[in-house]
């Protein structure tokens, strides 16, 4: 399964959810909704938003594990 | 200006009526029955046995719970659309409960056509909506599930 470790990579830039929700201009609640793994896609233009404002890697925020 | 909403609006409004003037039907069931099968000077050109009168009576109000409960369906299909929730499970089973009530009274006409052959055409009719309305829900059944998707796609 795939594992957002959003929370990880917003700890390391010391920045808040509701910050990275206005920078990539989504709604808290869809941002919410991406942390907590209930997502079940994302789009690239998200992915590349929050790569670009967490100046990170696809790879550093999503992780594969196996069920 | 005329919109979805009006339209949806007007859907709403005759759904009412048909209830009103189904609920005035089960009231007036054995005049509408004696109406219908009996000419106004009393003759009766179907022998009327006590047999025939008893299954079409019930058949009758059968039929009228049955489409009462297929417009109660409606009524609230109609009131989730106009609030913009159109692609919910809810509808579905709303459509599914309209379905079964037009099987519903295909098989209660089914029964009558023992006694009074030509509700045959009803009963094929009703069956018929019955099946549409399935193939409705199976339509929206998957609409549901795409939307849920789509939601959840961030």
């Amino acid at each position: 399964m795939i594992i957002v470790n959003l929370d990880v990579m917003l700890a390391k830039r010391k920045m808040s959810s509701g910050e990275l929700a206005q920078k990539i201009d989504i709604t808290p609640a869809n941002l919410s909704i991406l942390k907590t793994g209930k997502a079940k896609a994302i789009r690239f233009s998200t992915l590349e938003a929050i790569c670009r404002e967490l100046d990170c890697q696809p790879g550093d925020i999503l992780e594969f594990r196996e069920e | 200006m005329w919109n979805q909403l009006k339209s949806a609006k007007l859907s709403l409004i005759v759904c009412w009526i048909a209830m009103v003037m189904f609920a005035g039907c089960l009231l007036a069931m054995p005049v509408i029955f004696n109406l219908y099968f009996m000419d106004y000077r009393g003759f009766t050109p179907i022998v009327m046995t006590r047999g025939f009168k008893v299954v079409m009576l019930t058949c009758m109000y059968l039929g009228v719970l049955l489409a009462i409960c297929a417009l109660y369906g409606l009524i609230k299909l109609l009131n989730n659309i106009t609030k913009e929730k159109v692609f919910v499970s809810d509808n579905v089973t709303f459509l599914r409960i309209i379905s079964w009530c037009c099987f519903g009274a295909a098989i209660v006409t089914v029964v009558a056509s023992f006694e009074y052959f030509p509700v045959i055409v009803i009963s094929i009719a009703a069956a018929f909506v019955g099946l549409i309305l399935r193939v409705v829900k199976n339509v929206m059944q998957s609409a549901v599930e795409i939307r849920e998707e789509n939601d959840l796609t961030i």
